[in-house]
């Protein structure tokens, strides 16, 4: 199964080099933790964007369990300057999994550093390491009685709160900006040396969970979306469990509605009344949940208008459907709940669902799992909306304002249609911005297909950028022509820094458009 | 890195799976009242169970995924689909999953019974 001559190599390395490496790591490491056969890199390998497979082959994949092991790895690399891509738990689904940014470079899993070092349920703080799951940690808060909620993303159970806070990722409870709601990190530096950010690096500090900021310059940020060094702990808060729970559903009919949706909800948003990352999920999102297109559409191109309006009649779903939810005693939910009630009538349209209309039903219950916490793989339900397994995230920034989410819906209705494609797409509510979720899907088996899907996110790259609009994190494929929409200055500064940090370069060249 | 072999092999498992019953999926019956949240009690003991709980059922007991129970899929073929992926399905690597626990995941859904549901259908 094992064929050494045939590995992925990065650039500039020859194979004799890289066979030395790997003779290296696995010396370190255990012959069993350094990963290269076919069938043992298959995983690692599964990719969804419209990129070749090749393109993203790993050389291979090595398994460190402490901070010592990620210490050597990171020596041998500079040693035989072969780059490595560190992954937590490595489910950056449509935004290139577990695969590297480039091709040869060898996989750092650190799925099996998993502890959860420390749950202070005082000050409602977690120290972890990165192959913790939300699932562990959620079973760990479950068995111990401790009364916290987490923050997790969709692919909750098998994702993980190091990898998805590193990438700047997002959930849905009040908390669902990750990585503001993240204190402390531990850094393994291409040199060797082990950072401890913020209060960590003060002898004896207790404080390290507790202020973010510590003294100087804030480092923790040039940690996130970069390849300035390898996490190898990190620090959250989490939510205590409130008395009360009230999630709820606005359906708008029309798509223009978008408008007077955003308007509505960004003082309800801005004065804390709706205090969680709520979304708006247009229909195509909504019902993928719980329908294959097939069962409306059997067509290859773009869902027709007729279409969904018939799946809006049938299925009981909106143009546009907001879930948010409400948290506290059940006196504030309660007054909460008027003035949500009252800002709805306002609105003059928008039908209000509760959880006593809906009960368990589908997409309503995972929209309520996920608002408090909790694990479903429901919104998995989107790869069967096409099918063939192809997707890239297209998450443009917009301003939180109606006439801005308005445009950049038709905006990136008008490139997909152009492409057969669909509009699936979410607005995640943030403060005063929205995350303008798209999730450009293709069946990835068909060539044709695929090579749309492509030409289709270059052009939403572009199309956007040209009206000042750049997506917030973007799939290995994209990362150069993002990074270009930050303009040049923020390009030389992200290099000046690699150069300073890894002037080797070993640590996940190309992410973010970084190279040394 | 050969990918030949990796679909040649897929293909041979779409074969064997194609020959073990329908993939019918599963929209749930609406129901009204109050929504039910897991709880401590559904966290399994075992290690295998709780991959299968937790991870598989996740998916193939929603909807997500076609249903996998009472169909006798060859365990084979079900760990090959588990590493690879295929699709719509993500892959899952051995430090995910390792090779003994995966095993029996394979075992467990190889040997299950249909649920109630699909009987139903
Ligand atoms: C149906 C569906 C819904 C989704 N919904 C959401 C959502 O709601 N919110 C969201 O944010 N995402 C979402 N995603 C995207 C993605 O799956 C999640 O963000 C997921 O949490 C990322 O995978 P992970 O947690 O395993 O992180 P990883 O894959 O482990 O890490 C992500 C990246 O961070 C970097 N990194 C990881 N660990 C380290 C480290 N130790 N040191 C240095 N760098 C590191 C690497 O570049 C890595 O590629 C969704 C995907 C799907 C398929
Ligand atoms: C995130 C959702 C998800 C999880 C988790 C998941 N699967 Fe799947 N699985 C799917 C989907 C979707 C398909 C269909 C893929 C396609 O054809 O596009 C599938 C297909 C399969 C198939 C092939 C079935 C057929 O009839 O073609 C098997 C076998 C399988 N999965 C087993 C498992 C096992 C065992 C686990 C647990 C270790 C698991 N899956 C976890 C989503 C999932």
């Amino acid at each position: 199964m094992t064929d050494e001559t045939q590995h992925a190599l990065p650039q500039g390395v020859s194979p004799a080099q890289f066979e030395a490496a790997l003779g290296q790591l696995r010396a370190l490491l255990g012959p069993e933790n350094v990963l290269t056969s076919d069938e043992q890199l298959a995983p690692y390998t599964k990719v969804m964007m419209s990129d070749p497979d090749e393109k993203h082959m790993p050389g291979a994949a090595v398994l460190a369990t402490s901070v010592e092991q990620v210490q050597g790895v990171l020596k041998i690399c500079n040693q035989f300057k072969t780059p490595v891509w560190p992954i937590s738990t490595g489910r950056n689904f449509g935004y290139g999994s577990a695969a590297p940014g480039t091709r040869g470079q060898i996989v750092l899993d650190l799925k099996h550093m998993n502890k959860i070092i420390e749950v202070d349920p005082v000050l409602c703080t977690a120290l972890l390491e990165p192959g913790v799951t939300y699932q562990q940690l959620w079973n760990y808060l479950k068995e111990n009685d401790i009364p916290l909620w987490l923050s997790c993303p969709a692919p909750s159970a098998i994702a993980g709160p190091v990898g998805n806070t590193l990438d700047r990722g997002v959930g849905y409870t009040p908390y669902g900006e990750h990585f503001m709601m993240q204190c402390g990190m531990e850094v393994v530096l291409a040199n060797g040396e082990v950072l401890r950010t913020g209060m960590g690096g003060v002898e004896k500090s207790n404080t390290w969970q507790a202020f973010k900021w510590g003294y100087g310059p804030y480092l923790d940020g040039i940690f996130t979306q970069s390849n300035y060094g390898v996490v190898t702990k990190l620090g959250i808060w989490l939510m205590p469990q409130p008395p009360a729970y009230k999630p709820f559903c606005i359906q708008y009919e029309d798509e223009g509605d978008i408008d007077t949706i955003v308007e509505m909800l960004r003082p309800l948003k801005l004065n804390n009344i709706v205090p969680n990352a709520a979304v708006i999920a247009n229909v195509m999102w909504e019902a993928a949940a719980v329908i294959p297109r097939s069962k409306y559409y059997d067509g290859t191109g773009t869902t027709p208008k007729e279409v969904l309006e018939e799946i809006k009649q049938k299925e009981g779903m909106g143009a546009w459907n907001v879930y948010a939810a409400l948290y506290g005693t059940p006196e504030q939910v309660e007054v909460n709940w008027n003035i949500v009630k009252k800002a709805v009538e306002a609105t003059g349209k928008g039908k209000l669902i509760t959880e006593e209309d809906t009960g368990d039903r589908e997409p309503f219950r995972y929209r309520a799992q996920l608002m408090k916490g909790d694990m479903t793989l429901q919104e998995f339900g989107l790869y069967r909306w096409r099918g063939g397994g192809g997707s890239m995230w297209f998450a443009p920034v917009s301003q939180a304002k109606g006439s801005e989410t308005k445009a950049q819906m038709e905006l990136a209705q008008e490139i997909l249609n152009e492409y057969g494609l669909d509009y699936v797409a979410e607005f995640i509510v943030g403060m005063r911005d929205m995350h303008h979720i798209v999730d450009v899907l293709f069946d990835r088996s068909d060539p044709g297909e695929t090579a749309r899907a492509h030409e289709c996110f270059t052009k939403l790259l572009s199309e956007f950028g040209k009206r000042g609009y750049a997506v917030y994190r973007v799939n290995t494929g994209f990362m150069e022509q993002t990074a270009d929409l930050y303009g040049k200055v923020k390009r030389d500064v992200d290099q000046t820094l690699k150069r300073a940090l890894d002037p080797n370069g070993i640590i996940a060249p190309g992410k973010s458009g970084i190279f040394v | 890195m050969s990918r030949k072999s990796k679909y040649s092999l897929l293909a041979v498992a779409l074969v064997a799976l194609a020959a073990c019953g329908s993939t019918s999926d599963t929209t749930q019956a609406p129901g009204k009242g109050k929504l039910t949240y897991l709880g401590k009690e559904s966290i399994p003991k075992d290690k295998a169970e709780m991959v299968f709980q937790q991870t598989c059922m996740a998916c193939h007991a929603t909807g997500v995924g076609p249903v996998i129970l009472g169909r006798d899929l060859p365990p084979e073929a079900i760990k090959l689909f588990v590493r690879h992926g295929n699709r719509a399905m993500p892959a899952f690597t051995e430090a995910m999953i390792d090779n003994e626990t995966l095993d029996r995941v394979a075992e467990m859904v190889s040997k299950s019974k249909a649920p109630a549901t699909q009987a139903a259908q």
